[in-house]
């Protein structure tokens, strides 16, 4: 008994409780943190998405520029991105996070349902129906959610459309402000502008579904959407690591691996576009001498490759390879704007005078990238407004303003057909344009019966199944 | 006076006259010496030991008697007079399936006692033909163990699993014991991740690779929960116990010495073509690697049949601006002077040749001595590895110190302690991309004479820019291993102290304590001009790891009766551990070649992550024996742990484990010499990592000066309740003919309920993957051991051995809220499109390993859909591609002995099994695997239908169109596609072959020496595997962690010969 005691003695000695309660709490990183941080990440990586993947993915489906040696996307062997599926819905989880953070600000509200509607709209036209208004309930135990329509999520209550409304007047009556605003440094009124040019683009979008014209005419008339460059949903890259642009620090192949499109070629020649010396190198046959800019297919295989020198292909511009911070991340520009308005007046769904907002497109992309709009670029036959193919212009020069801006150009393809892209004659896909990502497989693998139903409404989970807007 | 003296000095001379020193020795009935034996003089306090060649030495009178005793054997009384020949034979007192092993909590069990399967090896075996990494002594010798290797040589790390997987969330490693005290086998994996930029994967070793084998006196395997339920919840995956050696009484000096040289192969290289070079479309043309030339960017080998015709190679001739010679792919300098076209020839072995033959060399000396009231050892080991890759090596230095003492009668202290320092200069990169020179020669051209690679900067650039035969993509395979290093240096201290008190005859009272602490400093450089970094890099991965056990017992033990003994324990433990990892990256470098991070030239990137975690736990056992016969086990334990909700984190364990040996009680036949029924029942419980419970954000890099937070992708979970495991065994072990047959069957269930797992979730829902205790999982296995004495002739002897196991484990119920039982993933490559999902999915089987991936599109009767264009369809649905675990393994092991020579060899099969090889896919793709070779001058048309119908209603034709060998293959090993890269991962192995010879001790003892063995090692030595291209036994690391069913550009493992010299002084 006396050792009994002994040991219950030594024991207790040996087992200090106090670390013990404290043991488990994790210091390595902040369980609650303000609004703030969360906010500023979401601009970084969300508009550092648009320009990684304009460079590796859109500018290839919207054949800006097409692949060598790394062909799955140019020859329309999509695959699923699951990366950018994943990545995204965590955005909108911090999104969801800045809205429920204690603070009970308006203002983050607001924003956060800006950024959320731009991020909702990116996994719908890209993947088609898609888990939206039953998303991010996983702290609610749902842990499966159902895949929404593409309509739903663009006209539903509390879908894209309608979380842009209510945010700008949100923001139009709130006093409260805002921090870690890298874009507009807590501008309010510049996400106002921002929300009502994201409902223009989405407006169009769909306008071949819904009767949009209220609506646009309406917000043409508050007139409080992007005035210049300077209200334009940038994030530059920075000349310091760890914020420069990707390409900068790559590997050599991936950059000499994208190279000029012979689309873009066809497109930009017969315009005397400067901005084709923006966007692209001189062939490297032709430096030193008289400077061209050639491209090549996009989508051939290698051997098809074969009839081409690559010293007649031209790289893509020194600014995407030879400066961090050439490249300024976009979630919308002025020029965007300009163009859908040209576009919407051009279809008649506002009043206005089509060229006007045409002309203010080009203007606002040579802004954009620094360049001086030449003289009588306008008013050259292949660029003026003659009434004949308007809106083929009017969406190719929206096509060139779209360079490195995420998946834009090609959504417009999809919609509209132009600019009129050729086939690639080395495709994967039975020789038919993809119009989106097949499903993750992660879905498949853990959220088998959603996915199930979603692949029955979409009419299968390949590249060719079309969304509501483009139907 | 002066008769008494002379009386005296006649009486003493008489005595010493009728006085004779005797030598002999004693041995067992197996002729094995017996060290330690007691010899006495009946009637006299005047006696000895024998020494640990059993012999000894002893002066006695004619007329007196000798008693010769020793534990275990029965006594032996023979009288000095007539006897002239001293070898004396001892029987074994008891049965001699009576060896004593090491169980739980290192209390020393008789083996005959117990309820539960164990399996021990003695330090001879390990030693004999030691290798460098303990773990892999285990290999094919112990019934129920698999053990993989990591593919980076020496020095990587190896796993071991008992029993399969029983759970699908921690790594399934056994706990390491060592004297009764646990230590730490984890690896702390680099901040790396799986991507495309940045560094690669690097194996630094599992923890107890850094043990010396030559301080191992046994290493008990405790299999089920069961033999494990003294240890608490880390010993879920069994528990392997390690005894140290201790100091003992020798005949010699003793200085023990054990030396070996091995000398390592690759054994296995991919199969490459060797007939088309680099190209596409059979066209190529080098001018700058960058598609300057033709095809020259380009990484596929789909180019010029290899005749001899001249074409401008990477390491033609060239000349620049002052006309001086360079290469051609010294581009910087050529600028644009024309490359002299050299001949278009294979180099088969260019892969080859670049490895180079690895070099192991260990070396022991111990010293060791004891008296009767203690004993001390010291030993030192140096091992020095320099790899089959050029410039890998990996270096380690063993001090070691046991000490035993009785200070008193009743108070005894034990206590051992290594140092241990193992670095490298060099260890190789794994998984996918640039860092792993098998990317760069699964992408380089059949033609490439490497030759050239090994002045490996261009021409007037030395430091700036590496020289390659692919300036876009690769790294030069020799500028990646002289200057892109990833060293190490990790200083461990690891030690224990026991302090044991007989309080009476019956209690006793033992207080142990033991640490295990080391700190690791990893540095990663890179060069400039490498394709990740190209203004260089320098990175630093700083581990610290300390882990305290410290324990109390009280223990009691007493004979009852004539026939009934009775003990029991009780006891208390504490256990801490605290890991401190912090990484810091310049990504960037100002002056090439200096690693240092003033030199960084942009700001530097930090990582950091530390954890605590404690557990306190009491327990109790207690045991009851009857007349040798029957024999029961209770035993109890609870556990405290940090890691779990405060109001779950109590749980308790308990076994049952009880032994008949019925051969006792029965009347068998004569031949049937022992027979033992063992049964028992467990209930185990297990806890889980640091900071499980409450999510917290994560930092990310800074955009400028705004600081960047995001949500984790694991939703963690506040409710998580402790692990339990439910385990049943039963075993019969029985031996035949004099015990020359043994036979051991087990045959166990696991039920695991509530497992911690982190279930990969939709990402739709905010999180990628959520922490559950998760549904029912259910293993069930047999093993069965056979061992025999074929042969026991006077001077030959053949013994041998077969470990058999055979299990696999079920899903029974899901997690809730789960329809398909998805645990895992393993990436085919860096993009997630190329999954490997683990899904136990309950209509189709549920058993745990099971994989799903995606492949072909197929017709109901199984035949590959194509399209138009004469390509297979893939689609993007998941299908089964088989099951990673394997049906059963083999293990045979045989011994032959004769006079002196001993010859073993040791044979392991494992049959069934898939794996997913990453080595196919790119090289298929990339074209320059064997199995490439086939359609590439006429095309290829693929074996399948052509839907000419519509999709709801197909109308299938045969295939007809034919498509270029570069297209087909392209497609057909699409790296998306998994079903094309499935192998079977069975094989058969000779795993070891040594032999060695024992001089006799006569021929020796003139130099001083005793026991003087030389072996000869062979180890690795054939495999026979279905696939061609790389070993099936090496695992992948992806990330933090290793993966499996995966193949990720595994090296080539080697095969090594080798010598090893054994004496005492």
């Amino acid at each position: 008994m006396r050792n009994l005691i002994i040991i219950v003695l030594v024991a207790s000695a040996l087992f200090s409780c106090k670390k013990f309660d404290k043991a488990n709490i994790n210091q390595n990183a902040p369980e609650e943190v303000n609004p703030q941080f969360l906010l500023s990440n979401v601009l970084a990586e969300g508009a550092d998405n648009q320009a990684y993947w304009g460079w590796h993915a859109g500018n290839l489906l919207s054949q800006h520029a097409a692949n060598l040696e790394f062909l799955p996307v140019d020859r329309y062997n999509l695959g699923s991105n699951e990366g950018l599926w994943t990545e995204t819905y965590r955005l909108m989880k911090d999104l969801q996070d800045v809205k429920n953070s204690e603070e009970g600000n308006r203002a983050y509200d607001a924003v956060a349902d800006i950024l959320t509607a731009h991020q909702a709209s990116l996994v719908t036209d890209l993947w088609t129906n898609v888990p939206f208004y039953e998303s991010l309930e996983a702290e609610e135990g749902n842990f499966t959610p159902i895949f929404d329509e593409q309509e739903a999520i663009y006209t539903g209550e509390g879908g894209i459309l309608d979380l842009l409304s209510a945010a700008v007047e949100t923001l139009e009556n709130t006093q409260e402000t805002i921090e870690g605003d890298l874009m507009y440094q807590g501008n309010l009124n510049k996400w106002i502008k921002f929300a009502n040019s994201l409902r223009v683009r989405y407006l169009v979008r769909i306008s071949d579904q819904v009767n949009v014209s209220t609506e646009l005419q309406q917000i043409i008339d508050d007139g409080n959407i992007f005035q210049d460059v300077n209200d334009e949903a940038v994030v530059p890259y920075l000349s310091a690591s760890p914020n420069q642009w990707v390409i900068f620090t790559e590997r050599e192949g991936r950059y000499v691996d994208v190279r000029m499109s012979k689309t873009a070629e066809d497109i930009l020649t017969p315009l005397n576009d400067p901005r084709m010396e923006h966007y692209y190198k001189p062939t490297a046959n032709s430096s030193g001498g008289t400077e061209v800019y050639l491209g090549i297919p996009n989508g051939l295989s290698r051997e098809s490759q074969n009839s081409y020198d690559l010293g007649d292909v031209s790289l893509m511009g020194s600014y995407l390879r030879d400066e961090p911070d050439g490249v300024k991340a976009a979630f919308m520009t002025y020029a965007e704007l300009q163009f859908c308005l040209a576009e919407a007046a051009q279809k008649g769904l506002i009043s206005g005078n089509v060229s006007t907002y045409y002309e203010a497109g080009i203007q606002g992309s040579f802004d954009h990238l620094g360049l001086t709009l030449p003289a009588g670029y306008l008013s050259q036959p292949n660029v003026i407004l003659d009434g004949s193919n308007d809106l083929e212009r009017i969406v190719t020069q929206k096509w060139i303003a779209s360079f490195m801006n995420g998946y834009e150009a090609w959504f417009d393809f999809r919609r509209t057909g132009y600019p009129d892209l050729p086939l690639p004659q080395d495709n994967l896909n039975n020789d038919v344009f993809p119009v989106r990502y097949a499903y993750p497989s992660t879905e498949q693998a853990v959220n088998g019966s959603n996915y199930s139903d979603a692949v029955n409404a979409i009419g299968g989970d390949d590249y060719n199944s079309p969304g509501w807007w483009e139907n | 006076m002066k008769i008494a003296i002379t009386a005296l000095f006649c009486a003493v001379a008489m005595i010493t006259l009728s006085q004779k020193t005797i030598e002999g020795k004693v041995m067992d009935q197996k002729e094995q010496p017996i060290p330690f034996a007691k010899v006495k003089i009946i009637g006299k306090n005047q006696g000895t030991t024998t020494k640990e060649d059993g012999g000894f030495e002893l002066k006695v009178n004619s007329n007196d008697s000798l008693r010769f005793s020793a534990a275990g054997f029965e006594s032996k009384t023979i009288p000095v007079s007539g006897e002239t020949e001293w070898t004396i034979t001892l029987p074994s007192s008891i049965n001699e399936l009576d060896e004593v092993v090491v169980t739980a909590l290192g209390l020393k069990r008789n083996k005959r006692d117990l309820g539960y399967a164990v399996q021990t090896l003695e330090g001879k075996e390990i030693t004999e033909v030691r290798h460098p990494n303990l773990v892999n002594s285990l290999a094919g010798r112990v019934a129920g163990v698999q053990t993989t290797n990591g593919s980076s040589g020496v020095g990587s790390s190896s796993r071991v699993i008992i029993r399969g997987e029983t759970s699908l969330s921690g790594n399934n490693q056994p706990l390491f014991v060592v004297d009764g005290v646990p230590v730490s086998n984890e690896f702390i994996a680099n901040d790396t991740e799986n991507l495309e930029s940045g560094f690669h994967e690097v194996d630094y070793g599992n923890g107890m690779g850094d043990f010396s084998s030559d301080d191992i006196q046994s290493i008990s395997v405790l299999k089920g929960p069961s033999a494990a339920a003294l240890y608490g919840s880390r010993a879920a995956g069994g528990v392997i116990v390690i005894e140290t050696k201790e100091g003992q009484r020798t005949d010699g000096v003793g200085i023990s010495v054990n030396s070996s040289v091995t000398m390592e192969q690759i054994a296995f290289l991919p199969e490459f073509q060797n007939v088309y070079g680099q190209g596409s479309g059979g066209q190529f043309a080098y001018e700058d690697g960058l598609g300057g030339g033709t095809n020259d960017g380009g990484l596929v080998s789909f180019g010029p049949q290899m005749n001899g015709q001249l074409i401008t190679q990477y390491d033609g001739p060239s000349f620049d601006q002052d006309g001086n010679p360079v290469r051609g792919g010294d581009v910087i300098a050529r600028q644009g002077n024309p490359i002299t076209p050299t001949p278009w020839t294979a180099n088969p072995d260019n892969v080859r040749n670049f490895f180079e033959t690895g070099v192991t060399s260990q070396h022991n000396i111990a010293f060791s001595g004891a008296n009767d009231d203690g004993s001390f050892r010291l030993s030192y080991t140096r091992m020095d590895h320099e790899g089959t890759i050029p410039n890998t090596d990996y270096r380690r230095n063993n001090l070691s110190f046991t000490g035993t003492y009785d200070l008193s009668e009743r108070l005894s202290i034990r206590a051992f302690g290594t140092f241990i320092n193992s670095n490298s200069d060099h260890r190789p990169g794994l998984g996918y991309g640039s860092e792993n020179v098998m990317y760069s020669f699964l992408w380089m051209g059949r033609q490439v004479n490497l030759d050239a690679a090994e002045n490996y900067w261009q021409a007037g650039r030395e430091g700036f820019q590496q020289f390659n035969y692919n300036t876009q993509w690769l790294d030069n395979p020799f500028f990646n291993v002289f200057e892109n290093r990833n060293g190490f240096n990790k200083n461990r201290l690891l030690g224990n102290a026991v302090l044991s008190y007989k309080i009476s005859e019956n209690w006793k009272l033992r207080f142990r304590s033991g640490v295990d602490t080391y700190t690791d400093l990893r540095t990663s450089r890179r060069a400039f001009s490498t394709q990740r970094f190209p203004n260089g890099a320098y990175r630093e991965d700083d581990v610290a790891f300390t882990e305290i056990n410290t324990d109390l017992l009280l223990s009691y033990d007493k004979k009852i009766s004539e026939k009934w003994n009775f003990n029991a324990a009780l006891g208390a433990n504490n256990f801490t551990q605290e890991t401190r990892y912090k990484s810091l990256t310049a990504g960037q470098l100002s002056v090439p070649g200096i690693y240092n991070f003033e030199n960084s030239k942009v700001a530097l990137e930090a990582s950091q992550y530390n954890s605590q975690r404690q557990i306190n736990s009491v327990y109790g056992l207690s045991g009851i024996n009857f007349d040798r016969f029957l024999f029961l086990d209770v035993t109890l334990r609870n556990d405290w742990s940090t890691t779990l909700p405060v109001e779950n984190n109590s749980f308790a364990y308990y076994s049952v484990n009880g032994a008949i040996v019925f051969s006792e009680k029965l009347n068998l036949p004569e031949w049937f010499n022992y027979g033992k029924l063992r049964l028992n029942s467990s209930s185990v419980g297990a806890d889980t990592d640091p900071f499980q419970l409450r999510n917290t954000y994560q930092f990310n890099q800074n955009y400028g000066s705004y600081p960047l937070l995001t949500n984790s992708s694991k939703l963690l979970n506040q409710n998580l309740r402790p692990e339990r495991i439910n385990g049943l065994e039963t075993g019969l072990e029985m031996y035949f003919f004099q015990e020359r047959l043994g036979l051991d069957v087990t045959v166990y269930q696991n039920t695991a309920k509530n497992q911690i797992i982190s279930l990969p979730t939709s990402s739709a829902s905010g999180y990628s993957s959520q922490i559950v205790n998760g549904g029912v999982i259910q293993s069930r296995g047999i093993e069965i051991m056979l061992t025999g004495d074929v042969i026991r002739g006077e001077d030959f002897k053949w013994t041998a051995f077969a470990n058999f196991s055979k299990g696999a484990s079920y899903v029974q119920e899901l997690p809730e809220g789960i329809d398909q039982y998805t645990t895992g993933f393993a990436r085919l490559y860096t993009t997630a499109e190329n999954t490997i999902f683990y899904i136990a999915n309950a209509q189709k089987g549920g058993r745990v390993g099971d994989m799903y991936g995606t492949g072909f599109q197929e017709t109901e009767d199984g035949r590959i859909i194509y399209g138009d264009n004469g390509l297979p369809l893939r689609d993007n649905e998941l299908r089964y591609l088989g099951n990673y675990n394997p049906d059963f393994i083999l293990g045979l092991g045989n011994t032959f002995e004769y006079k002196g020579f001993e010859l073993n060899i040791l044979l392991d099969w494992r049959q069934g099994g898939v794996v997913v090889s990453r080595t196919r896919a790119v090289g298929s793709t990339s074209g320059v695997l064997s199995e490439t070779l086939e359609g590439r001058e006429d095309g290829i048309v693929g074996d399948g239908v052509v839907n000419v119908g519509t999709e709801e209603n197909p109308v299938y034709e045969e295939n007809t169109t034919s498509v270029s060998a570069a297209e087909y293959y392209n497609q057909f090993y699409n790296r998306a596609n998994e079903e094309s890269s499935t192998y079977d991962a069975s094989y058969v192995k000779i795993r070891q072959i040594g032999l060695t010879y024992t001089f006799p001790d006569k021929w020796t003892k003139k130099m001083g020496v005793q026991d003087f063995k030389i072996g000869f090692i062979a180890r690795n030595l054939f495999t026979w595997t279905e696939n061609p291209h790389f070993d099936p036994e090496l695992s992948a690391m992806q990330g933090t962690s290793q993966v499996f069913g995966v193949e990720d550009l595994s090296y080539p493992s080697t095969r090594s010969f080798g010598m090893n010299i054994q004496f005492n002084f």
